[in-house]
């Protein structure tokens, strides 16, 4: 029997849910917002003329408010950032891409001013306290970078590891135009530093083509300052979803809360094109799995002096503290007690340490209590398994030598299924392209698709920055995937009544757009 | 040297073990010759322990040419001794019980930074750091923010 939200329900209910990608998600990483990893995106590219490359996306630094100087949202020097890629379907890394940061001021104090009395006595040169001293960007859109009135520089390296991570040193990766060292372009402070459309071709400058080490087909690179992509109604889905049932069952209501209400905020991205033929292997077949994390060293003891070069002392292993694949997954997946545990934990290690929260979830049950819409019936949730940890066969399951890969939270994509154009992506992903919906055997796919509306190159395969993962997770939870005799509720279309689209971003990489102006 | 009462130390999350991971208990690299400690040659000894030629023993332990020893080991050319263990020629040993750990959490912390911070080393595990008593913290030098081992 198919559930329909009754009338008098509705009425009752006053809430909506709403869901973060991983903002703030797990008690630890709230006191390090520099390494909390937001949202991790992985697809095939779709700016034109580059269909034979992967675009990977690892945002961090959560809720950025564009305002936020003096200081505003460098990467924190001391910790380790890293995008994994698993291509062999054993849940552990065979490729990852390390970048570490350095924070320098010019000429040691950053700008400084020479400070006198009005008949020229007393004279000395002292330090100023913004990074910067005058505008950066000019009106007709040109800049200078660095400028000259630019005290603080953020500069970064990028290693990469082939095995597991902590197995070997970094391979340097390089600019194409020579160097290891890459500039970080400033935040966008405002309209005064960076007038009119400056910011934006400033930014643009930073995008630099590399040479990978073991790949013959250059790169790009760009780490930066970006608008928030993520659209979810943030404080209403946290609120016990504060949204009545008529609303978020309606999917003509699906972007009733305009604008996006976290889409005044701005995350801090490292983005990177790859070829695709230096992601795969034989094992993996033409499917690669990615994750981003962020560690720092184990120990740290402050500096009771206090400096701008040496705030604490670090040292000791890196330590993983963030951990972000699938989106939503340490968010409303991962019981508070192991949310911490998820974020220190590694893909291979999943099965043993968090398999009850899939085969068994808690959402589904939550708004069963909160809306009397009525759980999937069936577990373990095999459906959830395949979305989540092993792959959809035929799709984006691991179809190498290696026939039986690892189940395992990441983002698999399959590298072999073409893009679907910008403005034509479907932002519910492939959720349209499952049929024969059966717990018993799984969600499948057929390709290629007999309904027009599948776009089978979107999430869960891989993760498009246009999908509205609330949308597909919140259905998939319900059991989008399933029978209605497993799940009533499974044609409902549940949404938190925030759109998210292809229009949302640019079409061109790095994607995610112009961050928001601090004025 | 600075006093400890103005220096914090923090131990960060451990997180889950890597592969690989030796998980050997840490040596701090102590000042030398105090609590009782008797050491020549360069050694490094605290609490009773004996050290020469450069090695390091705490809890009265004995180190000599580079080995470092704790809780009652013995180490000699580099190797690594707790709990009574012997350790010889870069081994390392375990076990023999009668050990007297003295370690600070804030000499464990130290001693972290100036031996593991590297590419690949294994965080180390909750279990060898979160007993370890900080009623006596060790000093940091300023020169220990700038790259020193004390």
């Amino acid at each position: 029997m198919r559930w329909l939200v009754p009338a008098a329900t509705a009425a009752l209910l006053a809430s909506s849910p709403a869901l973060a990608s991983s903002h703030r998600e797990a008690p630890f990483i709230t006191k390090n917002p520099k390494v909390d990893g937001t949202d991790f995106y992985l697809f095939n590219s779709y700016e034109t003329g580059r269909a034979n490359f992967v675009t990977v996306i690892a945002n961090f630094q959560p809720l950025q408010d564009a305002y936020g100087g003096p200081n505003y949202f460098t990467m924190d020097p001391e910790a380790l950032y890293e995008i994994h890629f698993d291509n062999t379907g054993d849940a552990v890394e065979d490729l990852t891409f390390q970048f570490k940061f350095q924070n320098t001021l010019l000429n040691g104090t950053g700008v400084a001013l020479p400070i006198a009395q009005p008949d020229g006595g007393g004279a000395a040169t002292v330090a100023i306290p913004l990074i910067n001293a005058g505008p950066i960007g000019i009106a007709d859109g040109g800049f200078a970078s660095p400028g000259a009135a630019q005290g603080q520089l953020e500069n970064y390296t990028i290693g990469l590891v082939a095995g597991p991570r902590r197995g070997a040193a970094a391979m340097p990766i390089t600019k194409v135009a020579g160097g290891a060292s890459f500039a970080k372009p400033m935040d966008n402070v405002g309209q005064k530093t960076f007038p009119g459309s400056s910011y934006a071709n400033y930014a643009r400058s930073f995008i630099y083509s590399v040479t990978i080490p073991g790949c013959a087909v250059p790169g790009r690179v760009f780490v930066g300052q970006r608008k928030e992509g993520f659209a979810v109604n943030l404080g209403t889905i946290f609120d016990l979803v504060n949204a009545p049932a008529a609303v978020i069952t309606d999917n003509a209501l699906r972007g009733a809360v305009s604008p996006n209400p976290i889409g005044n905020k701005n995350v801090t991205t490292i983005a990177m094109e790859i070829d695709k033929t230096c992601l795969v292997a034989a094992a993996g077949g033409t499917v690669v799995g990615g994750w981003s994390t962020a560690s720092v060293r184990q120990a740290r003891v402050v500096n009771p002096q206090g400096s701008y070069n040496t705030p604490t002392r670090e040292g000791g292993a890196w330590t993983q503290v963030s951990r972000l694949g699938m989106p939503l997954v340490n968010e409303v997946v991962i019981g508070v007690p192991d949310k911490d545990k998820f974020n220190a934990s590694e893909p291979k290690n999943d099965l043993t340490n968090f398999a009850p929260y899939v085969t068994n979830p808690t959402l589904p049950a939550l708004i069963e209590i909160l809306f009397a819409a009525p759980a999937p019936r069936v577990f373990p949730r095999t459906d959830l398994i395949t979305a989540f940890l092993t792959g959809v066969p035929g799709v984006n399951k691991f179809n190498g030598t290696n026939t039986t890969p690892a189940v395992a939270e990441m983002v698999r994509l399959n590298t072999a299924l073409p893009a679907t154009a910008d403005g034509s992506q479907n932002n519910l992903g492939a959720l349209e392209c499952f049929q024969g919906r059966t717990a018993t055997a799984g969600p499948m796919v057929v390709l290629p698709p007999t309904n027009p509306a599948c776009d089978p190159a979107g999430f869960p395969n891989g993760r498009r920055p246009g999908d509205d993962v609330v949308d597909i997770a919140l259905r998939v939870s319900m059991g989008a995937l399933l029978s209605t005799n497993d799940a009533p509720a499974a044609g409902v279309p549940f949404h938190d009544a925030v759109l998210q689209d292809d229009s949302d971003f640019d079409a061109v990489f790095p994607y995610l757009k112009t961050p928001n102006s601090g004025t | 040297m600075i006093s400890f009462r103005n220096a914090i130390a923090v131990l960060a999350l451990c997180a889950a073990v890597g592969s690989g991971c030796s998980c050997e208990p840490l040596v701090p690299s102590p000042d030398g010759g105090s609590g009782g400690g008797t050491a020549t040659g360069g050694g490094t000894a605290m609490g009773g322990g004996t050290a020469t030629g450069g090695g390091t023993a705490t809890g009265g332990g004995t180190g000599t040419g580079g080995g470092a020893a704790t809780g009652g080991g013995t180490a000699t050319g580099g190797g690594t001794a707790t709990g009574g263990g012997t350790a010889t020629g870069g081994g390392s040993g375990t076990g023999g019980g009668g050990g007297v750990v003295t370690t600070q959490l804030t000499e464990y912390v130290r001693g972290l930074i100036v031996s593991d911070t590297n590419g690949t080393a294994a965080p180390r595990q909750p279990g060898e750091f979160q007993n370890l008593p900080d009623d006596a913290p060790i000093t940091y030098s300023a020169g220990f923010f700038d790259g020193g081992t004390n």
